[in-house]
C-alpha cells in the first residue's frame, strides 16, 4: 500500500493507513513476471535483482530462508509493498509465491524506521 | 559540428514522401504538415514525430524535464540517492507542465513500439565476441555462468532514435554511459572537472547495435521505465499508456538514468577538432524502453558498426545454419564482405569469447 504524504507543523510525514489484506496482495502480474524469468541463460537470481537495466529495480530483499534444501528470497515491492519469494538459483529464478498480506504489512512497517520522513498512522 | 549533409538530404526526401504518400490522409493537428503513417513514422526522427502534435513550448518542456525528480513520492531508503545530482544537491520534483509534456510524449512516441518495429541495441565491444559466438559468461569469477546470447535484453530504442548519427552523436544521444572510470566502453571521463568524451575504444572500433526486428511479445515486452510519480500519473490518466511503462525509479547520484522515459544529456564532448573546446553534442530527444523479458533475436537481425564519421558496416547477420550432425540452429555469420583485417578482428572477439565459455566449463561449440 502505497504511503501518502502529509504535510504538518513539524515538516512531511508519511501516513500508513489501516491494514486492509488487499493493500498488500501481491497481483498475478508480478509473480508472472518472475515466472517469465525461470530460465537457463541469464544470471542469477541476486544478480537480477540487481540488474540496473532490469525490471526488478523495485524489489527490496528482506529476508532470505532456506526450506527443503532451497533458498528463498523474501521480495517487498517498495512502492506497493505487496511482497513475493522467489527460490534463488544460479541462473533465473525458480518457484515463485506471494506473501501473505499480513506478512507483507509487518515487513513494510519493519523497514519505517529506514526512511528518510517519518512513518505514522 | 560537421555538417550531416546526407542525413539532411534524406530528412528532406522523407518528408517528400511523407507529402506525396498522406496527401489527403489527414494533417498534424499542430505542425499542420501532412500526417506521416505508421511505417513513415518509423524513420522519423522523434522530435519530427513530437512537432506534428506538441507545440514547440511543449517540446521545450519536455527538454527542461531532464535533471528534475520523477520520484518524490518513493519512500524507500534504497531511492533516495536517485533523487540528488551528482554534487549532492536535491533535484527539483516535476512541475505539472512538464508532467503533462512528457505524458503527451509518450503517449505520442509509444505508439510505434509495436510488432514490426526496427529498434536497434547498443551493445559494449567488450561483450561483442560473446553475441557472435552464441554464449558468454556471467556472474561472479567464483560463480561463472555460462549462457546463450540470443536474446535481446535491457535499454532498447527504436531505429529512428539515433538514425543517421555518428558514434560520437549516438553515444551522446542515448547516454550511453555505464562508467564513470576515465576509460569505459563508451565514454571516458575526468574526474575534476567532469569532462565525458567518446571513448577511445568507440574511436578505435566503433559503436555496435543490433538492428532486430520487434515481434508482437517483444513489443508488449519492451516497456518505458518511469520514476514513481511519473507511472503513477500515466497509469491513473493515460489509458493509452495503460501497461506500457512500469515503475523504476532512479538510484545513485551519478546514474545516467532519468526516470523520465528519455535519455540523459551527457554534455559529451563532441570529436569535430573545429568545435570550440567545451562544444557537446546537442540532446536528441528520444523514447527509451527497457526489454520486462528477454526477447529471441530473429533471423534476419544483423549487427551493425558504426565509426565516428558516420559510417556503418554490416560486421555479421543472424541466419539459420545447418550443423554437420544435420540438425539446424540459427546463428551469426560474419559477412562476407568484410575486409580482412575486420574479419581477424571479430575471429579474434570470437575465440576469446570461446577460451572463457570453456575456462567457465562450458562445452565447446
Amino acid at each position: 500500500m502505497p504511503l501518502t504524504r502529509r504535510e504538518t507543523a513539524n515538516g512531511p510525514v508519511w501516513v500508513r493507513a489501516p491494514y486492509r489484506p488487499e493493500d498488500y496482495t501481491a497481483p498475478p502480474d508480478a509473480l508472472h513476471l518472475f515466472e517469465r524469468w525461470r530460465r537457463d541463460d541469464v544470471e542469477s537470481s541476486e544478480a537480477l535483482l540487481s540488474l540496473r537495466d532490469g525490471p526488478f529495480g523495485n524489489y527490496v530483499e528482506v529476508g532470505r530462508q532456506a526450506r527443503h534444501g532451497k533458498t528463498w528470497l523474501v521480495l517487498l515491492e517498495a512502492s506497493r509493498e505487496f511482497g513475493v519469494e522467489v527460490e534463488a538459483r544460479p541462473a533465473g529464478f525458480g518457484e515463485v509465491v506471494a506473501v501473505e498480506p499480513r506478512r507483507a504489512y509487518e515487513l513494510a512497517v519493519a523497514r519505517d524506521r529506514l526512511r528518510k520522513v517519518p512513518v505514522v498512522s | 559540428m560537421r555538417e550531416r549533409f546526407t542525413l539532411q538530404v534524406a530528412i528532406v526526401l522523407l518528408f517528400s514522401a511523407c507529402t506525396v504518400a498522406s496527401y489527403g490522409a489527414g494533417h498534424c493537428p499542430v505542425s499542420h504538415q501532412p500526417l506521416p503513417s505508421a511505417a513513415q513514422r518509423q524513420f522519423l526522427p522523434p522530435v519530427k514525430i513530437m512537432e506534428c502534435f506538441m507545440t514547440a513550448e511543449e517540446i521545450s518542456t519536455v527538454r527542461s524535464a531532464i535533471g528534475h525528480d520523477a520520484q518524490v513520492t518513493a519512500t524507500d531508503p534504497k531511492f533516495d540517492s536517485g533523487e540528488l545530482n551528482p554534487d549532492g544537491s536535491m533535484r527539483p520534483p516535476l512541475t505539472a507542465g512538464q508532467f503533462a509534456a512528457l505524458i503527451k510524449m509518450h503517449s505520442i512516441l509509444d505508439q510505434d513500439m509495436r510488432s514490426g518495429a526496427v529498434i536497434r541495441k547498443y551493445v559494449q565491444n567488450s561483450d561483442i565476441g560473446g553475441f557472435l559466438y552464441g554464449r558468454t559468461v556471467i556472474g561472479s569469477p567464483s560463480a561463472p555462468v555460462v549462457v546463450t546470447t540470443d536474446t535481446v535484453r535491457g535499454f532498447v530504442g527504436l531505429e529512428r532514435n539515433t538514425q543517421g548519427l555518428d558514434a560520437g552523436e549516438t553515444v551522446g544521444a542515448l547516454g550511453l554511459d555505464f562508467e564513470t572510470t576515465p576509460t569505459g566502453q563508451f565514454t571516458d571521463a575526468t574526474a575534476d572537472p567532469l569532462l565525458r568524451q567518446v571513448s577511445l575504444e568507440v574511436r578505435t572500433h566503433g559503436l555496435h547495435s543490433i538492428r532486430h526486428f520487434m515481434a508482437a511479445q517483444g513489443a508488449s515486452d519492451a516497456k518505458i521505465p518511469l520514476g514513481k510519480d511519473l507511472n503513477d500519473t500515466v497509469q491513473a490518466t493515460t489509458p493509452s499508456l495503460l501497461n506500457r511503462s512500469f515503475e523504476m525509479n532512479r538510484q545513485g547520484q551519478t546514474n545516467p538514468y532519468t526516470a523520465l522515459g528519455i535519455s540523459h544529456n551527457l554534455f559529451l564532448l563532441t570529436l569535430d577538432p573545429s568545435d570550440p573546446p567545451t562544444a557537446t553534442y546537442p540532446l536528441h530527444l528520444n523514447e527509451e524502453d527497457v526489454m520486462t523479458v528477454p526477447t529471441p533475436l530473429a533471423v534476419g537481425d544483423v549487427l551493425l558498426r558504426r565509426t565516428t564519421n558516420g559510417q556503418e558496416t554490416l560486421i555479421a547477420k543472424y541466419i539459420r545454419g545447418h550443423n554437420a550432425d544435420g540438425t539446424v540452429t540459427n546463428r551469426w555469420f560474419l559477412s562476407q564482405r568484410l575486409s580482412a583485417a575486420d574479419k581477424a578482428y571479430y575471429r579474434g572477439l570470437i575465440q576469446q569469447a570461446a577460451a572463457r565459455v570453456a575456462a567457465a566449463g562450458g562445452a565447446g561449440g
